[in-house]
């Protein structure tokens, strides 16, 4: 969870991603910020994020975006 | 057949009548063959056309459902990679001839011309007449609805239809089909089959609508078009131009965003919910955001299908990985989407239309967002030193935002680049005033009063105190004396007569 909360603080800088109950609806990311996201999720999870994973209910929190990350993981 | 005609009018009334006295049940067999009379009426045996390609996706949608549930069943890793790697050369045959049939029927002219071009400085003409192939009706529209089926069902995002006269209600739905708004499945089968029930106040915001957009439409887009008309391709300068200019940016507003009012009126009639292709783009504070309020079902589709797949791709990554490896936070942010974005306005250039032009109008776009993006972080921190009013601030972003629209739609009007140019050119120098090019200083005042009352609607639907699409209003009298004003303004001096061609959608050219 830590490693994923780095990546979110390094796309969007100061941004409290934690108390967030909805990243997208609230404004914090847009689709650029989620390629940056994704793009290093891949590289720093070893994973493949596929298309079909680009879901509101997966980049929702940061808890189902990193539920989302385990689920490829073990998938 | 045109929507703007009384033979529209009597066509919806006739299918409006038999769809509700028939049982739920059945009544998405009207809209299925009411969607196939109107084809035929409009683009007569290319219907076949249609027809045929909508056998071949559905054919495709029965085997990607078949291949899905295979992934389920097989619990060997080597066994789905294998499903996968089919289901994968499946789809890309499919979404390849979808886009090969649109090629033949609307690029083939723009390909063997640029080959032309290419073989002339040889001293040669390598094809020496071009044919001219007839455009089915929606080509555009019904290709990225098809692409999107085909994807959704590969993505197991929806299952297949199993009714092949489901999917060619889907791809065929006439009100969506002139002009959009591009539409998926999943969305468009919740309206036909579950939520169809008669309510009056789907009637009632249906007419609203179709009210509203003939406001747009043919008092305010058909009068600007005059002017435009009259100054586009001719040899106008100063003031007389940038008045074409801004108003053709109000044409193409008035005119798409009236006709996609138009067509969800139609639709809310018939109970069908079509998503709103315009959230008041002339807000936008960036280009971003405008692409984000404008032709929105288009934006959406390509962020889908263009956007997510080019960034997520093998060759993204590795340039993601090498920007990350050798350049700041900054520069890797800027890369990965960089690359994607190019392919984006190349994709939305191209499906404007076959020429150059739209290449350069796609590419016109790039250029500002990425500069957008790019200077972003300098920018913020030079407004922040110069604690400027954030309301200030808004509306110079506003101002800014639409000053490269005008400059983008103008290229996108221009009959070519050389034109735009010229007409760049032109504005720099003295002008001939705006009175006689068709429009007299009454049409002025229409069009200036005309544009304040949309502005007003667009201001209380920003600041959410009303909504076109929840209807004008709930009073019966309000609404009478609404219906009233908008038809008297329509009857008045709406632009019609001897020689007007409703037909002539700009939108509906794609």
């Amino acid at each position: 969870m830590e490693k994923l909360l780095q990546i979110l603080e390094s796309v969007k800088p100061g941004v409290d991603f934690k108390a967030s109950k909805n990243m997208i609806e609230e404004g914090l990311i847009d689709s650029f910020d989620m390629i940056s996201i994704i793009a290093n999720i891949n590289m720093e999870f070893g994973i493949d994020f596929s298309v079909a994973e680009i879901t509101p209910e997966n980049f929702a929190t940061v808890e189902t975006l990193y539920k989302t990350i385990e689920r490829i993981k073990n998938s | 057949m045109s929507i703007l005609t009384s033979s529209f009018v009597i066509f919806v009334s006739v299918l409006l009548i038999i769809y509700y006295v028939l049982p739920q049940k059945l009544r998405w067999i009207v809209l299925l063959l009411g969607s196939i009379v109107f084809y035929f009426l409009s683009s007569r045996w290319l219907l076949l056309y249609t027809l045929f390609a909508t056998v071949v996706i559905f054919v495709i949608g029965l085997m990607l459902n078949k291949y899905n549930e295979d992934i389920k069943n097989v619990n060997e890793i080597s066994e789905k990679e294998k499903i996968k790697k089919k289901k994968k050369r499946l789809v890309f045959i499919a979404v390849f001839s979808t886009v090969l049939c649109i090629v033949f029927t609307k690029y083939l002219s723009f390909l063997l011309e640029s080959v032309n071009g290419f073989t002339s400085f040889f001293q040669f003409t390598l094809f020496k007449s071009i044919p001219k192939v007839v455009v089915p009706l929606g080509i555009s529209y019904y290709t990225l609805e098809a692409i999107s089926y085909i994807v959704d069902i590969y993505r197991a995002k929806i299952e297949g239809e199993k009714n092949p006269f489901k999917v060619a209600l889907f791809l065929l739905y006439f009100p969506k089909i002139i002009e959009g708004p591009i539409s998926r499945f999943k969305e468009l089968s919740i309206c036909f089959y579950e939520e169809n029930k008669f309510a009056f106040r789907n009637i009632f915001i249906g007419l609203d609508l179709i009210i509203y957009g003939l406001f747009k439409k043919m008092v305010i887009a058909d009068r600007a078009g005059i002017f435009v008309n009259s100054i586009f391709s001719s040899d106008a300068h100063g003031i007389t131009v940038f008045m074409a200019m801004l108003l053709y940016v109000v044409q193409i507003y008035a005119e798409f965003s009236g006709c996609i009012d138009i067509v969800r009126g139609v639709s809310s009639l018939f109970a069908v919910k079509l998503l709103n292709n315009f959230k008041r783009p002339f807000f936008s504070k960036s280009i971003q955001e405008f692409w984000q309020r404008w032709h929105i079902s288009l934006g959406a589709w390509i962020k889908e299908y263009v956007f997510f797949p080019v960034s997520l791709s093998k060759m993204n990554a590795h340039v993601c990985q090498f920007c990350k490896k050798h350049f700041s936070n900054y520069w890797f942010k800027f890369v990965s989407i960089a690359f994607p974005l190019f392919f984006v306005w190349i994709f939305n250039g191209i499906w404007h239309g076959a020429s150059f032009k739209y290449i350069l109008y796609g590419m016109y776009y790039y250029v500002f967002m990425m500069l957008g993006v790019l200077f972003k972080p300098l920018s913020d921190k030079i407004l922040a030193k110069m604690h400027l009013n954030q309301a200030v601030l808004n509306v110079w972003r506003i101002f800014r935002t639409v000053i490269l629209v005008i400059v983008g739609m103008t290229l996108f009007r221009a009959s070519s680049i050389l034109e735009f140019g010229s007409m760049i050119g032109n504005l720099f120098s003295k002008g001939n005033g705006i009175l006689g090019h068709g429009l007299v200083s009454l049409d002025f005042l229409l069009l200036l009063l005309s544009n304040v009352f949309i502005l007003v609607v667009g201001i209380l639907e920003e600041k959410k105190k009303f909504s076109v699409d929840e209807g004008f209003t709930k009073n019966p009298v309000v609404r009478g004396l609404v219906y009233s004003v908008l038809i008297s303004m329509i009857v008045i001096f709406g632009i019609y007569g001897e020689g007007y061609d409703a037909s002539n959608f700009i939108y509906g050219a794609f």
